[in-house]
């Protein structure tokens, strides 16, 4: 009942606000250009286990309707190719598994086209630019809170690109963010992992910093590739790096003859 | 009528009410107090009185939002956005029918309140200098069984097939479970049988140091892992036992069990076989670490010869194929931690063993004028006991020093009983030896500040081996031509070593640098008593006279100090060593005393530099000077086998040689072409040379000291990936010259060059489906050259298939194939194993079947070229057997 008195008197204001509207909608236009919103920067602890070192100091940058999400550069950058000659011949080895150059890989979202650019550096040097569309993920929210650090939080599962979620995300801030690729939810992630483990990001550290800082992405003049595109790649990617190990194994060491694992999981 | 009308109007209502779609769409505009539409402005519906969310969105660009419900009932609506405070409001859906509710939504400002920066106690991984700390629960989803299993899904520790945990592509040094460390190199025991559900966290321990005194100051790249139990969980028992029979009553059994408490910790290891399995390898790894890898602490490694060893040489196959065996070994280990300061572990094993073998040879001398050829065939029993124990007393004294005792012992008997067809003459040879070995060490570690560190060592280690050796042949006639009927040949020696050493070392890290400081004094005492007795046909005994006795005593002291400096720039690494040592000697034998007293420096050089990610280039160099060991040094005439005796020089002299190493290494994991190069170049410029006698029935060997001996070896070995073939391939090429003197019977000094070529591939495939293989071959070519020339080619080929039938079931066969070149007959053997692998409940309880030496072949013959001639042997194998293993894990 009172609503319908609201919409009465409402109806009765609209033609004068429609007139006021306008101008305010076009003032309201320009002070959103001009927003003054910090900008909010959340440090990730993102962790990926297929078989090598996983530790990366992610962050993500919130401005606006804009996401950049940089992978950042992982823990065990100091250790990169160490050969060591026994007295036998024999020789043992610690490799890389994650290829990443100085600006490292990032995801930049933009919600205004519901875009998401990514940056992969890749094998042999070469950098790929990934175009998308935002993948509006199926949430199912719980009623589960639980405290990531200090901050309230609530539980909520989705799958994504082959893998399934289970996340917490901060009501107390409101925003549509998280980690990597992950978000949709009524508030931002801070906490993600998927059920078989393998990937896990929590948040390490939130803190607001001046919008100037958002980092400075050049990509106008890039040549994208397709999520198909993308899949393929990866897939042959896999397998090459799978069996340019198996080269180097001696007789009588065994690895799991399956292509490495990739966070997305693409369907032939 | 009207009754009707009524009644279908009601079951109308009804059937409104329950198939029209109560869908309400809730709907409005969301502004801040200014009227300025506010977009990325999220709009929750939530249940009234649960954190439940029904639906939720952002406003859009035009500050508009759009929630769909298909539920009634009351709700709460809310608009909250950063820089705002919430809005909510209760609203009320009852419709029945489709229904929009509009609500606009006016948000206040309210200062972005996070003035201060918000950190995250609870990570999941937390990483504090050295110890990343990972709290397994976030990674794991309860479906692991074992601590292997958590391991494989932790990040940065990596499980392989075998078992083996490396960290960043590096092998652990050792599991402990909440700091105590049971099982050392051997903590698979560990991994694949402690429960999964007990572990709370795991710890990994960077630049780690066994004395946790010299953390950051020793130069370290060691990694450990540390296990934490939960709470309720730190008493525990945990365990695997084996049993496995097949045909011909072979066997193989086998026990593990594990207690954790909370100040003990327990391990008891038995096992019974018969199929050649050595079990002493293991704990033997554990309780004398020391024979295995690089000298840490003065006295490492120390202990005396025995004299003779029959069958010591065994060809280059799995041990297991040639050794009819009858082994039993229990094994006990403990720790304990009574308080804080006292850790006191403790081991204990006892092997038994009867080791059957069983080989026919041949040696082809072919220096004129005596050429001849020697057949054996030996058929032999060794059977042996021995004790062996360690304990650790280790107690610290305050935060920064520490003072540990480490103590062990050895005692075993050994006795040999060979049946022996030489040409055509049967001979029985027995040998008894006994070994009583003990260690003591003492070690003080003082850390003064973050950088430094001292160590003060003391040893003490005897070992005593008395030796008794019978043969009933006497094939030195043409030795001793006045002796007639003599029977039976006696050997009995006694050898033994005695060191004590006092060592002090200071440690200093910087930055870019590390320096160490030692000082110290060694002392070694090595008798020899030994004495050769003839016993004719009236069982008189006969002494030979003192040619062929020892009454040796050598003490050696060393005095020394020593001072070693890495320095890291950029991409370049120096590592430069500088030792000097003044050495006295004192040589009494047969009653002349020998004394020397050289003053010894040696330096070494090492660089490394990392060119870039993909090229590295290592090198080294150093002048050792090396005493003579001492059994160079007897200068009685010893007999170590039926018809060979050996004579040291007598006097204390020192080798000197120059050793250089480089290497080039490029590429890495991510190209599909990968070089490893080396280069190593041995100068000895002093060296042990032999002196022969060698005729058919007995050999004399005289310790020689020659000048200038050549070593040259180059290896490449290259990767590459076929994608077509989805196939990777190995090569593999090599050369080694070696370039000697020696002596034999009347030749004159004479040169020999000894080379080898080695040249070999590895095809291993990478099928994406369940089957793959493994196909790999290497030739050895080895050519002699010296007053005569021989050469050799012989070749190892393997293919191993492997078979994915199931998830549970998997099959695998290995294949072998080895050729020897200059064999009269048999020049290839083969040998094909199956391994066929099940898992009955999980990975609790498992099926094996194995069939091995599937051809049954009895005989494995090999060939080999010397500077003589040539040699060969034919090994008794095990036959064919079938096994089956139950394995269950408690």
């Amino acid at each position: 009942m009172p609503i319908q008195l609201w919409t009465n008197t409402k109806h009765m204001y609209n033609h004068m606000i429609r007139f006021n509207c306008q101008l305010l909608l076009f003032v309201s236009f320009i002070s959103l250009a001009q927003n003054e919103q910090p900008m909010l920067v959340i440090d990730y602890d993102f962790y990926l286990n297929f078989d090598g070192p996983t530790h990366f100091r992610s962050s993500l940058y919130i401005k606006g309707n804009e996401r950049l999400f940089v992978q950042g550069h992982g823990d065990n950058e100091s250790i990169e190719e160490e050969k060591e000659q026994k007295e036998d011949g024999s020789f043992s080895f610690s490799f890389k598994f994650f290829e990443n150059d100085s600006i490292g890989g990032y995801n930049y979202t933009n919600l205004t086209n519901d875009t998401i650019i990514s940056r992969k550096p890749w094998f042999d040097k070469k950098i790929y630019f990934l175009k998308e569309q935002v993948t509006q993920i199926d949430w199912r929210i719980y009623e589960d809170t639980q405290k990531v650090g200090s901050i309230l939080c609530q539980k909520a599962s989705g799958n994504f690109r082959g893998r399934t979620y289970e996340v917490w995300f901060a009501p107390e801030f409101p925003l549509n963010a998280g980690p990597w690729k992950l978000s949709g939810l009524p508030g931002i992630i801070l906490k993600a992992a998927d059920t078989t483990g393998k990937s896990v990001m929590v948040f390490s550290k939130i803190r607001k910093e001046d919008p100037a800082l958002f980092p400075r992405i050049g990509i106008d003049n890039e040549k994208f590739i397709s999520i198909e595109e993308y899949a393929k790649l990866q897939k042959s990617a896999g397998q090459e790096l799978a069996r340019k190990l198996m080269a180097k194994m001696p007789r009588g060491v065994k690895i799991e003859a399956t292509s490495s694992e990739s966070l997305e999981i693409f369907e032939d | 009528m009207m009754g009707l009308r009524t009644n279908f109007f009601i079951i109308l209502l009804f059937g409104t009410v329950f198939f029209s779609s109560a869908q309400t769409v809730l709907k409005g505009v969301v502004q801040d107090s200014s009227g300025t539409r506010l977009s990325m402005i999220n709009v929750v519906l939530q249940a009234f009185d649960s954190n439940a969310i029904l639906a939720y969105c952002y406003s859009n660009t035009k500050g508009e939002y759009e929630l769909e419900i298909n539920k009634k009932g009351d709700f709460i609506l809310g608009a909250s956005g950063m820089g705002y405070a919430p809005n909510k409001i209760k609203i009320q859906v009852n419709a029945q029918s489709e229904t929009v509710l509009v609500n606009d939504f006016k948000l206040l400002e309210k200062a972005f309140d996070l003035k201060e920066v918000i950190l995250n106690a609870d990570r999941p991984i937390v990483v504090k200098k050295d110890t990343i700390s990972i709290k397994v629960n976030t990674f794991t989803n309860g479906s692991e069984e074992v601590v292997e299993d958590i391991l494989k899904k932790l990040p940065g520790i990596e499980v392989t097939k075998d078992g083996t945990v490396k960290v960043q592509g590096k092998s652990v040094e050792k599991i402990m479970v909440e700091g105590d460390d049971l099982f050392e190199k051997g903590y698979k025991l560990l991994t694949k049988n402690l429960h999964a559900g007990v572990l709370d966290k795991v710890e990994i321990l960077e630049h780690y140091s066994h004395n946790s005194l010299l953390k950051n100051i020793e130069d370290s790249d060691r990694v450990a892992l540390n296990i934490t139990l939960k709470e309720d969980q730190k008493s525990t028992l945990f365990g695997n036992i084996g049993l496995g029979y097949g045909t011909d009553q072979f066997y193989e059994n086998k026990l593990n069990l594990i207690s954790f408490n909370e100040k003990s910790k327990y391990y008891f290891f038995g096992n019974l076989n018969n199929i050649g399995s050595d079990a002493v390898d293991d704990i033997f790894q554990i309780v004398y670490p020391d024979f295995f890898t690089a000298q840490n602490y003065i006295g490492d490694g120390m202990t005396a010869d025995n004299l003779i060893n029959i069958g010591s040489y065994t060809p280059d196959i799995n041990q297991n194929r040639i050794k009819f065996n009858n082994a039993e070994l229990a094994s006990l280990n403990g720790i304990f931690n009574p308080n804080k300061r006292l850790k006191i572990k403790g081991l204990v094993f006892l092997a038994s063993d009867e080791i059957g073998l069983s080989r026919a040879s041949f040696e082809e001398f072919a220096l004129p004028p005596n050429n001849f050829r020697n057949n054996e065939n030996y058929t032999q029993k060794k059977k042996s006991i021995a004790i062996s124990g360690k304990w650790d007393f280790i107690y610290k004294l305050n935060k920064n020093a520490q003072i540990a005792y480490i103590g062990r012992y050895n005692s075993g008997n050994f006795r040999d009983k060979a049946l022996l067809l030489f040409n055509d003459e049967a001979i029985n040879e027995l040998v008894n030896n006994e070994t009583r070995y003990s260690d003591h060490r003492v070690t003080h570690t003082r850390r003064f500040s973050d950088n430094s560190a001292f160590q003060l060592t003391a040893r003490y280690i005897s070992d005593d081996r008395p030796q008794n050796y019978l043969v009933d042949a006497f094939l030195f006639q043409s030795l001793f031509p006045n002796l007639q009927n003599v029977l039976r040949v006696t050997q009995e020696s006694h050898n033994t070593i005695d060191f004590m050493g006092l060592e002090g070392s200071y440690l200093i890290r910087k930055e870019n640098s590390f320096v160490s400081i030692k000082a110290g004094m060694a002392n070694t005492i090595n008798k020899l008593q030994s004495d050769l007795i003839f016993e004719d046909d009236l069982q008189n005994q006969i002494s030979t006279g003192d040619q062929f006795q020892n009454d040796f005593e050598a003490t050696l002291r060393d005095l020394y100090t020593s001072a070693s400096y890495k320095y890291t720039f950029k991409k370049f690494s120096v590592r430069s060593e500088l030792a000097l040592h003044q050495f006295s000697s004192r040589i009494s034998s047969r009653g002349l005393v020998n004394r020397k007293s050289p003053l010894t420096l040696i330096p070494s050089l090492g660089l490394s530099w990392n060119i870039n990610g993909k090229n590295k280039i290592i090198t080294s160099y150093k002048y050792n000077t090396r005493n003579l060991p001492f059994n160079e040094l007897y200068d009685g005439y010893t007999l170590t086998s039926y018809r060979n005796f050996n004579r040291g020089i007598g006097n204390f002299s020192q080798l000197k040689g120059s050793y250089f190493l480089a290497s080039y290494l490029l590429g890495n994991w991510s190209d599909s072409f990968l070089i490893n190069s080396s280069l190593i170049y041995n100068k000895n410029h002093d060296y042990v040379g032999r002196t022969s006698e060698v005729q058919s029935s007995f050999v004399l060997n005289n310790t020689t000291l020659l000048k200038d001996r050549e070593f040259y070896s180059m290896n490449f070995t290259g990767d590459k990936l076929i994608d077509k073939l989805a196939t990777n391939m190995k090569i593999n090429v090599g050369v080694s010259k070696n370039r000697f003197q020696n002596i034999i019977n009347d030749s004159g000094l004479r040169t020999i060059e000894s080379d080898a070529y080695s040249y070999g591939g590895e095809f291993r495939s990478v099928f994406l489906g369940r089957f793959n293989f493994h196909l790999g071959s290497k030739w050895t070519t080895s050519l002699v050259k010296s007053s005569i020339d021989t050469k050799n080619t012989n070749n190892t080929t393997f293919l191993d298939l492997t078979f994915d039938i199931a998830p549970n079931l998997s099959l695998e066969i290995k294949n072998e194939c080895y050729y020897f070149g200059n064999l009269p007959a048999n020049k290839t053997t083969y040998f094909t194993d199956f391994d066929l692998r099940y898992n009955l409940k999980g990975d609790k309880l498992k099926l094996r079947f194995i069939v091995n030496n599937l051809f049954n072949n009895r005989t494995f013959s090999n060939f080999y070229v010397s500077d003589t001639g040539s040699y060969g042997t034919g090994f008794q194998l095990l036959p064919r057997y079938i096994l089956i293993k139950l394995g269950y894990r408690f």
